[in-house]
């Protein structure tokens, strides 16, 4: 009885977890949008990040989602319940909140947005770099500038220009800046975008390494939302089952600490050859490959298949209690 | 001995991580070394093994902690409470995070700057040698040796340029037309007696030396006292006395080359009191290379060369910086008490003992009702105007000397060059002063924005940039980019400690479940583990860029200082708690 006890809180401790990670990943998404656009119009800020909740809550829905079903393995395996409910329950809510919370969120219309304005991109009294280059402005009104001069480092000799009025533009994410002798232009990034750049160590390539596909799987799951909603739900299915099949490796050694590591590297190397298969090797494997509908759910398919086969040596070789027989052994 | 407190698994597993980081830090520097002069080659290295140990030091530490905790100390051997164990051990992860700050606030900046530095002079001296390779090519022999002296400044047992030197020195020897210039030695300014005296005292000096028949010393003191007091008719009386003697002195006609010399030395006195020290000072010059010793030329000499240094820089101390360490790409405002602006960019900042020089000076000056004014400067001496104490008004200021003068050879000045103006200022002091408003201390984190501005921020003190934060709006700097390398170096200790605990909550958490012998694979996996931990650090650091952001923009410093304070106060209790709620059986 109260093995099927524990099983059962496990989907609501799935929906705790994944309730609050939600919130810190959209919590924290919004904020570093706060934080590049805050020399934006208050007003138009406001609007901004009105009209970009919805958009973020998608966008963190399958992180939350995956990160949740992982923090459910830890209480999972100190209190082993019923191995059938365990694995089920957890996978079953999961499913629910991905393939239901998505279609849901895309749904909603989210509220309109007012186009940014230069504020955004440039600092009047500061020096920035601007429309592709350094630029300071003296005085910024709407889309006029006054005292405006440019720093070019790589000028062999005068690096300074200056133009006494200018006008910007901005347009589909380029900002162009023409003046008297002055003519930039380069992609639009907020003034205050510096300040969440990280450095170029290998944690933070890593760490772009995850966002990036992360990012790439949300777009994936929007794709097969659009084109067939069995589609959809199939890879939903593949990626959850795969990701929790993967739980098998937290219980792998008497060390737990190394079996996390490796079940955690072990599901980043999911998201690696998600995208690996889609993007890198989609092109060699259609030669191979010639069916088209095999090669659209190729990432899918690789993804199922890893997870049955991890959740075929699981229910074979190891005992679901094995942290605690560990621990009562030693 | 047993290890019953488990403090030397942690510090032997501590220590063998650190071994590896550092010679994992090493190696990477060596495969990684960029294209250098030889001799900077190995300070390089070493240098940058230790920035690349000090950048994964907490990670490192990390993992450190977390494998020591879970595969080393255990269950067996550890028969006390959890909270005894792990005492002696916070201990030590608090004296590691106070090296780790020392490391990190102190000499890290330095290193890094010196990495960026030693990149800079090499590419100078490459410059210096295929300058003079030019030169040489082009017959200029005096001009190549020049700067074949100036590479071997930089890299003096360069065998190839020391033949090539000494090759273009016999050269010149034998060709009597292009002798090389010997530089003179710097002439010291004789003590001043005028100092500090009253024009009473000075009217007694002057009397003094008139008495004894030295009439130009009487003469100049006669005139300080004068110019002090201008209602002293008595000074203005012995100074024109002694001025009477100087001209009325009379010679025999053997005498004509002392004479002449002495109709000099009143010619360039002249020069002195009207004011037009330069003239003087190579007036001077020429008299003490005609005849070395004469009590006036020297004391005349010294006191023009005093004056010079105050409107002037020699160009020779100027380039001789080119080779001292400094820092690259300065861009800011230096707003005017005129209601003007001005753009100011300097190619490079670098301090010696003849003071902080700058290259590559440029100046857009514009607003405040006049029209625009653009220069460039090859080169500029800092120059600091202390306050007169007690006189009220009065407050230090900055000046960059922007006229270059050759120390021996009259005519080779450096001024500024004029891009655009319609109208030249004026007075000398707007055409050769640039007045500087960021001080000497906020200069160095005054750096032009870009790609690579962390980098050079990273070479910049944290003293620097805290100071030049105050002021950053007045300088056209966005201060909340300053303000954030601020708080994310205060944070950095702080994520030693926490992400420390969490390591060691999580080891004891997950240790090795075993009495038996540790299996050989479980070494094979440690790698993973700094992996694990870099991954860890950066999403800690990142979640606070994200939210120190924030507070910076919306609460300005002082509260995002405190927020960051109260922020890891609450983590490090939070794995405090994780820590003490573990359990040693």
């Amino acid at each position: 009885m109260l093995r099927v006890k524990n099983a059962l809180r496990l989907p609501a401790l799935f929906l705790l977890f994944f309730i609050l990670l939600a919130i810190l990943f959209t919590g924290l998404a919004l904020l570093e949008l706060r934080v590049s656009a805050s020399a934006e119009n208050p007003r138009v800020l406001h609007a901004l990040l009105a009209g970009r909740l919805l958009p973020t809550l998608r966008g963190v829905l399958p992180a939350s989602v995956l990160a949740a079903l992982i923090l459910v393995l830890f209480p999972m395996h100190r209190r082993p319940g019923n191995r059938f409910f365990s694995f089920l329950l957890p996978l079953a809510a999961a499913f629910a909140v991905l393939a239901v919370g998505w279609p849901l969120l895309g749904g909603l219309p989210p509220p309109r947005t007012t186009a940014p304005t230069p504020a955004r991109f440039l600092l009047a009294g500061r020096i920035q770099d601007a429309a592709g280059s350094v630029l300071y402005v003296e005085t910024l009104d709407g889309e006029r500038l006054r005292g405006v001069v440019r720093f070019d480092r790589a000028a062999p000799s005068a690096r300074l220009r200056y133009a006494p009025t200018a006008a910007v533009e901005l347009r589909e994410g380029e900002l162009a800046v023409r003046g008297e002798g002055l003519a930039l232009s380069g992609p639009a990034r907020p003034a205050y975008g510096p300040m969440l750049r990280g450095g170029r160590g290998l944690g933070d390539r890593l760490l772009e390494g995850y966002l990036a596909d992360f990012a790439r799987l949300n777009q994936e799951l929007d794709e097969r939302y659009r084109v067939s909603r069995p589609g959809f739900y199939f890879s939903c299915l593949a990626l959850l089952l795969s990701f929790f099949a993967a739980g098998l490796f937290f219980r792998l050694s008497r060390w737990p600490l190394a079996n996390v590591l490796l079940g955690l590297l072990i599901m980043r190397g999911f998201l690696a050859l998600f995208r690996l298969l889609r993007d890198g090797l989609a092109g060699e494997l259609s030669k191979l490959l010639p069916n088209p509908t095999l090669m659209a759910y190729l990432p899918e398919v690789a993804l199922l298949v890893v997870g049955l086969i991890l959740l075929l040596v699981d229910l074979l070789f190891f005992p679901f209690d094995r942290w605690q027989r560990e621990a009562r052994g030693a | 001995m047993r290890d019953e407190s488990g403090t030397q698994t942690a510090m032997s597993t501590l220590f063998v991580f650190y071994l590896l980081a550092f010679a994992g830090s090493l190696a990477y520097s060596i495969i990684r070394v960029p294209d250098l002069l030889a001799r900077f080659r190995w300070p390089y290295i070493w240098t940058e093994a230790f920035v690349r140990f000090v950048d994964y030091a907490i990670p490192v530490t990390v993992a450190a902690l977390a494998a020591s905790y879970s595969l080393f100390l255990r269950r067996g051997r550890v028969r006390q409470p959890f909270y005894r164990l792990v005492a002696p051990q916070l201990t030590l992860l608090v004296v590691l995070a106070i090296l780790y700050s020392v490391l990190l606030l102190g000499f890290y900046p330095r290193s890094s700057g010196l990495l960026r530095e030693l990149r800079v002079l090499t590419r100078v001296a490459r410059g210096f040698l295929s300058e003079a390779e030019k030169l040489v090519k082009r017959g200029d022999h005096a001009g190549g040796l020049e700067y074949y002296e100036r590479y071997l400044s930089i890299d003096p047992r360069y065998q190839r340029v020391l033949d090539r030197r000494d090759e273009l020195r016999r050269g010149l020897a034998a060709s009597p037309s292009e002798k090389p210039r010997p530089e003179p030695q710097p002439v010291p300014r004789v003590q001043d007696l005028s100092a500090g005296k009253s024009p009473y005292e000075l009217l007694r000096l002057a009397q003094g030396f008139f008495d004894k028949e030295d009439y130009f010393s009487a003469n100049y003191y006669a005139t300080l006292a004068a110019e002090l007091d201008p209602k002293r008719e008595d000074a203005q009386r012995l100074a024109a006395r002694a001025w009477e003697r100087i001209r009325s002195r009379q010679f025999s006609r053997e005498q004509k080359a002392e004479a002449e010399f002495y109709r000099q030395k009143m010619r360039g006195y002249q020069l002195y009191q009207g004011g037009d020290y330069l003239a003087a000072y190579y007036h001077f010059l020429e008299l003490q290379r005609q005849k070395s010793g004469d009590p006036d030329v020297v004391h005349f000499l010294g006191e023009s060369r005093y004056k010079v240094a105050q409107e002037t820089f020699f160009l020779g101390e100027a380039r001789a910086a080119d080779l001292l360490p400094g820092t690259q790409d300065l861009l800011f405002v230096n707003p005017r008490q005129d209601g003007a602006r001005e753009l100011v960019s300097i190619g490079r900042m670098a301090s010696g003992p003849e003071g902080t020089f700058f290259r590559n000076i440029e100046v857009v000056r514009f607003g405040g009702g006049a029209s625009p004014y653009h220069y460039l400067a090859s080169y500029g001496k800092l120059k600091r105007i202390e306050a007169v104490r007690g006189q009220p008004g009065s407050a230090g200021r900055l000046d960059v000397l922007l006229h270059g003068i050759d120390r021996q050879t009259r005519g080779l000045d450096l001024l500024p060059r004029v891009l655009e103006g319609a109208e030249k200022p004026g007075s000398r002091e707007l055409r050769y002063l640039l007045q500087l408003s960021p001080a000497q201390e906020e200069l160095e984190a005054l750096v032009a924005p870009g790609s690579d501005m962390e980098d050079r921020l990273a070479g910049v003190s944290l003293t620097a940039i805290w100071q030049a934060r105050r002021n950053a709006a007045r300088y056209g700097q966005i201060e909340a980019f300053l303000a954030q390398e601020i708080l994310m170096r205060l944070l950095l200790p702080f994520a030693f400690l926490n992400l420390g605990l969490l390591a060691m909550a999580v080891g004891w958490s997950y240790r090795f479940v075993s009495l038996g012998r540790r299996p050989a694979l479980a070494y094979l996996f440690l790698p993973v583990f700094p992996v694990a931990a870099t991954l860890l650090y950066s999403l800690y650091l990142r979640a606070h860029r994200i939210l120190l952001g924030y507070a910076l923009l919306a609460w300005q410093f002082r509260a995002a200082l405190v927020a960051l304070g109260v922020l890891e106060g609450v983590i490090l209790a939070a794995m405090l708690v994780a820590l003490a709620g573990q359990r040693s059986e």
